[in-house]
């Protein structure tokens, strides 16, 4: 749809301008942009509107300088020219924007917003005047014609109409006015060509010539020139409107292009119309009458038909001059809200580019000339603003002298001073008056703008205009057929209808006069009725054009080939994705049977599948899979059942990527699939790693902890041994005095006894006899004495040895031989305490070589263990008798890990209740001088704490007892962590 | 042959005399009791040292201990015989006693027997 949001600025053009900034936002949310909707000869004919005003310029300069105009219209002709060129290289360089010279140019003075701004908007009101203007002189015209007939004129009702016309013709649309323009510019462009060539050629070869050269240049003051070149300026440099339609343009290189032909068009209308006009329009009363001026040099060319012609020529161009004003205007407006100079809202365009808010203000403003009527201060006053906006322009040139699309600055530079003099001059020849207000109108329009900007009124805003035109859709009408043969049948009645009363009141009428007068007539009911015509119909067309785009669009881009078969299955109509599908072009494809591409479908499409796959086999190429749906057979028209305009369409998708894709996908899959079977059971692997890391460091913890564990004994043993050891030591000191002073006392006892009996015949018998009692009695005491104190001080030894658990080293020992060395020491020891003990002792030693201990401690255990199995032993012989054989069995056994002692007697056994007791400290089960209690306690300690060993015990009472001891081997890590 | 004794404890005295009696009255020994190592030192440098031929020493006495004065007594007479005799029979004071050098290491409680062989088996 060529509703759009406009997002960029034509060519990101940076503006310095703070205050248009928030214009310009604004412009990028909201504003849309103007369609490219004219062809190119539309374009043109809208860039011959300058050409044209010569007619309206050239007879007042004539009649008022004679021959010397000439020297006006040569400096004129050649700016005009310069302009072109300038404008062309400009719209190259900025091929987005609208309205042509005077936005241009406010580019080039983006530096200086105002100036630019102000040049810009006297230009558009020039260019609105010119709207009015040939208005007044249409009527002025055709009332000249009918004031011989007696016929008064409705002159306020043809000023408003004329005036109105093209803007009706403009709100239907760009496309309607571009047309109508095109229709009538081709003859009027033609008349003045013609007019312009032939009147050169009928100087240069007639007879009848006056000769081409003028007899005399009567002489004229500069004030003179000036004030004439004010006036032509006006007409010949408004030879680029074309380049206010480069936007609009279908082909926007091709309108720039026909700026140059223009160009070169301008010396032929402006130098050869005027030179004819100069030397053939020289009859005296013709004035400043543009009609009788060209009638007065055509009529010597053109003959009888001159009238005719001119006046066709004059009536042509004022309406055509119109057109170009009513469209090229708010082109200007539409391009300066688009840079941010004026209010948004003017940058609105219609879907069918209608610049509705623009062409509004034109409209109100044109009104606004017509209401002031005169034509000869609105030609000043335009004029002024024409020349100030070209003023602008010549120094915005002269200013972007540096940009590679300006073309001779320094000229530029020069015109401009030479148009502020002749503004000057010219203007205050003229009327000073007429010069203030041409200055200050732009001023004036620019303050409506600001005000449009600022009042919350909803039709000054863009959201207004945009809802407006949204909501407005064109809706096709049921029957356009019958609206149109009814606008046509409606249109040729009233144009037969007023051709018959005209005729009729033309018939008294002298020939040339009716005549014009019909020509006049003519062409603006010719006017009316194609406004009337494009007014009502074109919005249908441009709908039905729309519809009918939107569907070959789809056809087009459809990314499924489409086919169109005759009803025997031939090619009829394909899209571009067809082509590339089959890979045949257009014309290839068009006249073959589809069979013949798809063999799999049969010669009669009535037998085709709607739905089927097939393959295509091309030579070149490798065979694709296409998904082939066809349609029933339909008729282009449902009212028509005629059997030749039947037809298929097929639909043809190459669907082999897919088939490939779902080949790649399974495969990937497959891929995925092992590789989810790799991955699992890397992840499996990865977590029985994890579980043994798990359980080794569990392991870790459990040796950690135990590790604690004997370290907390060790200091608890460490500590309380560091204690008993400091009492220990001290009770030996007193121990020392007592055992040794009972000893000595004992001694002197028996000293004393001695010396007692050798005197004992000194004493009575009974005396002695007593003294003998008390001395053995305070003997045997002492002995007491003696021996408590041993065994207190053998607690003592015993307390030390418990707190000495960290004074062995660690060391390879060979436990056979340190269990046989503590067996026999053991056993001797029993011997020098107990004459009476004898016991068997049997080993079986396995070969376990040597393993990690502390021996020292490892000893003191053995001598524990088998003190206990032979105390035991003997205790049982002793109860039992000589028939009892005491036997101590020692044996070690190589364990995969460990080692097992096993120490076994053949004793009493322990008695249930105490044999969880044993390993306590301080429980014992011998005679109170005989055991501490912690000799298996200490034994349960360097065993299970310091060795990470087990101590075990197995006892039938009466019969045995066995203690096994296992020492694991690799104690080395032990070690280490001791360390 | 003089035989000093240090040590804290006076009792000590009265043991050794009586435990010693027959080779002091033989005259076979002769006693020399110091309370602590000071004065030992202090003996041993203002009489005539020549007639100490074995010091006794305890270990554990306030002010300077045994070990110290063995350290003493080795560095300034080294003629003389110096057995240590303590209740504490660890390795830590042995090891320290071997290295200055004592001449014997006896642990309380004393037993006198072989105490009297060693001292006349150094004559």
């Amino acid at each position: 749809m060529s509703l759009e949001i406009r997002h960029e600025q034509g060519n990101g053009y940076p503006t310095g301008q703070s205050e248009s900034s928030l214009g310009r936002e604004h412009n990028k949310r909201s504003l849309m942009r103007l369609p490219r909707s004219l062809t190119t000869l539309e374009t043109w004919g809208f860039g011959l509107t300058g050409h044209l005003l010569w007619i309206s310029a050239a007879p007042a300069i004539h009649a008022a300088l004679g021959p010397q105009a000439i020297f006006v219209w040569l400096p004129a002709t050649i700016v005009a020219m310069l302009l072109n060129f300038q404008m062309q290289s400009l719209g190259r360089h900025w091929p987005e924007m609208s309205g042509g010279t005077p936005n241009y140019t406010a580019r080039l003075l983006n530096n200086y917003p105002w100036l630019a701004r102000y040049g810009a908007i006297g230009y558009f009101f020039s260019w609105l005047a010119v709207t009015t203007i040939n208005a007044l002189i249409v009527t002025a015209l055709i009332q000249a014609n009918l004031k011989p007939l007696g016929i008064s004129c409705p002159e306020i009702l043809l000023k408003i109409g004329f005036t109105a016309i093209a803007f009706i013709v403009a709100f239907s649309g760009t496309r309607a006015l571009s047309i109508l323009h095109l229709c009538f510019v081709i003859p009027a462009a033609g008349f003045l060509f013609v007019f312009c060539t032939q009147g050169i050629g009928w100087l240069l070869i007639s007879p009848a010539s006056p000769g081409f050269f003028p007899s005399s240049w009567p002489s004229f003051s500069f004030v003179e020139w000036a004030k004439w070149y004010f006036f032509a300026v006006y007409a010949a440099y408004a030879c680029e409107s074309a380049a206010s339609f480069v936007a609009d343009s279908k082909r926007p290189r091709e309108t720039l292009r026909f700026l140059s032909f223009a160009a070169w068009l301008i010396p032929i209308v402006y130098l050869g119309g005027s030179w004819v006009m100069m030397r053939l329009a020289t009859e005296p009363g013709l004035k400043d009458d543009t009609f009788l001026n060209l009638l007065a040099a055509a009529k010597l060319f053109w003959g009888p038909g001159a009238s005719f012609m001119v006046t066709l020529l004059i009536v042509a161009g004022c309406l055509l001059i119109a057109a170009t004003a009513v469209s090229n205007s708010p082109r200007v407006l539409y391009q300066l809200a688009l840079d941010g100079h004026i209010s948004p809202v003017f940058a609105v365009v219609s879907p069918q580019g209608v610049l509705g808010p623009a062409l509004v203000l034109t409209f109100l403003l044109s009104l606004i000339c017509l209401a002031w009527g005169d034509i000869a201060p609105l030609v000043m006053v335009s004029s002024t603003a024409f020349v100030t906006a070209y003023m602008t322009v010549h120094l915005g040139l002269w200013l972007g002298r540096d940009r590679p699309e300006v073309l001779w600055p320094w000229w530029s530079g020069g015109f401009f001073l030479v148009e502020t003099v002749v503004l000057i001059v010219g203007g205050l020849a003229w009327n000073w008056q007429d010069l203030l207000i041409g200055l200050l109108l732009p001023i004036a329009i620019l303050a409506v703008d600001a005000a449009i900007r600022h009042i919350a009124f909803p039709p000054f805003h863009p959201a207004w205009w945009i809802k407006l035109y949204r909501g407005q859709s064109y809706r096709i009408s049921k029957d356009f057929v019958a609206l149109q043969v009814g606008i046509l049948i409606f249109l040729i009645c009233s144009t037969a209808a007023i051709a018959w009363v005209i005729r009729a009141t033309l018939d008294g009428l002298p020939g040339d006069a009716a005549d014009n007068l019909l020509i006049v007539l003519v062409i603006t009911v010719g006017f009316v009725g194609v406004a009337i015509a494009t007014w009502t119909s074109l919005p249908q067309v441009v709908s039905m054009n729309e519809a009918r785009e939107g569907a070959e669009h789809l056809f087009t881009i459809a990314l499924d080939a489409i086919v169109v078969l005759d009803e025997t299955g031939v090619i009829r109509q394909t899209n571009p994705a067809a082509e590339s599908v089959f890979g045949i072009d257009a014309t290839g494809l068009i006249g073959r049977h589809l069979n013949k591409l798809l063999p799999g479908l049969g010669n009669q499409p009535e037998r085709w599948l709607s739905r089927s796959e097939q393959t295509l086999n091309q030579p070149d190429r490798n065979s694709r899979i296409l998904e082939v749906a066809i349609s029933d057979r339909f008729s282009q028209n449902a009212s028509l059942s005629n059997q030749d305009l039947q037809e298929y369409v097929a639909i043809v998708r190459d669907i082999s990527d897919r088939k490939q894709a779902e080949e790649a996908l399974q495969k990937a899959n497959e891929e995925l699939e092992i590789k989810v079977e790799e991955r699992t059971s890397e992840l499996t692997h990865t977590v029985e790693q994890l579980q043994n890391e798990i359980e080794e460091r569990q392991r870790i913890e459990a040796n950690l902890r135990a590790m604690q564990n004997q370290i907390i004994v060790q200091e608890k043993l460490a500590s309380l041994g560091s204690l008993t050891a400091g009492i220990a030591h001290e009770i030996r000191n007193p121990l020392n005095f007592v055992n040794n002073f009972s000893e000595l006392s004992a001694e002197l006892t028996e000293e004393l006894f001695e010396k007692i009996e050798n005197q004992a015949e000194r004493l009575d018998p009974e005396t002695s006899e007593d003294i003998a009692e008390l001395l053995t009695d305070l003997k045997a005491n002492l002995k007491k004495i003696n021996q408590h104190g041993q065994r207190a001080d053998k607690i003592v030894g015993n307390m030390l040895l418990h707190s000495r658990g960290q004074s062995g080293q660690w060391e390879a020992t060979d436990i056979n031989s340190l269990l046989a060395e503590y067996v026999n020491l053991a056993y001797h020891g029993m011997r020098a305490k107990e004459v009476s003990f004898n016991i068997t002792i049997e080993t079986d030693y396995d070969d376990i070589g040597e393993v990690d201990v502390v021996p020292q401690d490892i000893g003191r255990v053995f001598l524990n263990i088998i003190n206990n199995a032979c105390y035991a032993a003997h205790k049982k012989q002793q109860e039992m008798g000589e028939e009892f054989s005491p036997l101590l069995d020692v044996r070690t056994r190589n364990l995969r890990d460990a080692i097992e002692i096993r120490i076994r007697d053949n004793g009493s056994g322990i008695k249930p209740e105490v044999l969880d007791k044993i390993f306590n400290p301080f429980f014992t089960t011998k005679p109170p001088a005989e055991g501490t209690g912690l000799g298996l306690s200490i034994s349960q300690d360097v065993i299970v704490q310091q060795h990470r060993g087990e101590l075990k015990v197995e006892t039938e009472v009466g019969n045995y007892t066995e203690f096994i001891i296992i020492l694991p081997k690799k104690l080395g890590e032990l070690k280490e962590l001791k360390k | 042959m003089k035989v000093m004794v240090v040590d804290d404890e006076e009792d000590i005295q009265s043991l050794f005399k009586q435990k010693f009696r027959k080779e002091i009255k033989a005259g076979q020994i002769q006693f020399q009791f110091c309370l602590s190592a000071e004065a030992a030192l202090n003996y041993l440098e203002n009489d005539d040292e020549a007639s100490i031929v074995l010091i006794l020493s305890d270990i554990n006495m306030p002010g300077m201990n045994g070990l110290e004065l063995l350290r003493i007594l080795k560095e300034k007479f080294p003629d003389l015989k110096v057995f240590m005799i303590t209740a504490y029979g660890d390795e830590k004071n042995y090891q320290t006693a071997i290295a200055y050098g004592a001449d014997d290491y006896i642990t309380k409680p004393v037993n006198f027997d072989s105490l009297k062989n060693k001292i006349i088996n150094l004559e």
